[in-house]
């Protein structure tokens, strides 16, 4: 999956750790959603949406390929 | 993070309590002096950890939805751990092939739950996801 929640961050001026302080998660969650290696729940993919003042799809989106598999 | 300061101070009370009991058990001889000595050093080895854990997850939450899915699953993949050297020693006292008491198949089973959890959470949390 992929996410755009590095380049969301950097318009807010938002830290790894200030976003998971204001989530409730650890930095690392947030690095690993970022890195794409960890898929988080509907709810916390919310959270992170409504701290970024998105919308969850413009944040999360999975390529063609990846949905193939 | 209130909720967890206040965890850990609970545990750090009940630490005292164990030592201040053990120490008590002691100085009176109570009980067996062993027995004694092992909740003095329950009780230590509680403030200990309350201590150190106080101090190491001040700024950051203990657990989130990652890290108790990845707990979960490392719990998972060590019962299946388990249950194959279980499995395996049982066949192997079947056999013949090796020829081990009760304590020590209590002592395999208690260490490999144990070592297997830790090795495979610490694992997946490397990982990120399962």
């Amino acid at each position: 999956m992929k996410t755009r929640i590095k380049e969301l961050r950097a318009r807010y001026n938002l830290t790894q750790e200030q976003l998971a302080d204001k989530i409730g998660v650890r930095r690392e969650t947030i690095l690993f959603i970022e890195s794409g290696k960890y898929n988080p729940s509907l709810k916390l993919a919310f959270q992170i949406a409504k701290e970024l003042k998105s919308k969850i799809d413009e944040i999360f989106f999975f390529e063609d390929e990846e949905l193939k598999n | 993070m209130k909720k967890i300061n206040s965890k850990y101070n609970y545990l750090i009370a009940l630490g005292i309590s164990f030592v201040i009991a053990g120490i008590f058990m002691i100085a009176l001889q109570i009980i067996n002096a062993q027995i004694s000595s092992s909740i003095l050093s329950i009780g230590i080895t509680m403030i200990i950890i309350a201590i150190f854990r106080k101090m190491r997850k001040k700024t950051m939450p203990e657990k989130d939805e990652r890290i108790k899915k990845l707990s979960m699953y490392g719990l998972g993949y060590s019962w299946i751990t388990t249950f194959l050297v279980i499995t395996i020693f049982f066949w192997f006292d079947y056999f013949g092939f090796v020829n081990i008491t009760t304590q020590q198949y209590y002592s395999v089973v208690f260490f490999t739950m144990i070592i297997s959890a830790v090795i495979f959470q610490k694992f997946l949390y490397k990982k990120g996801d399962v």
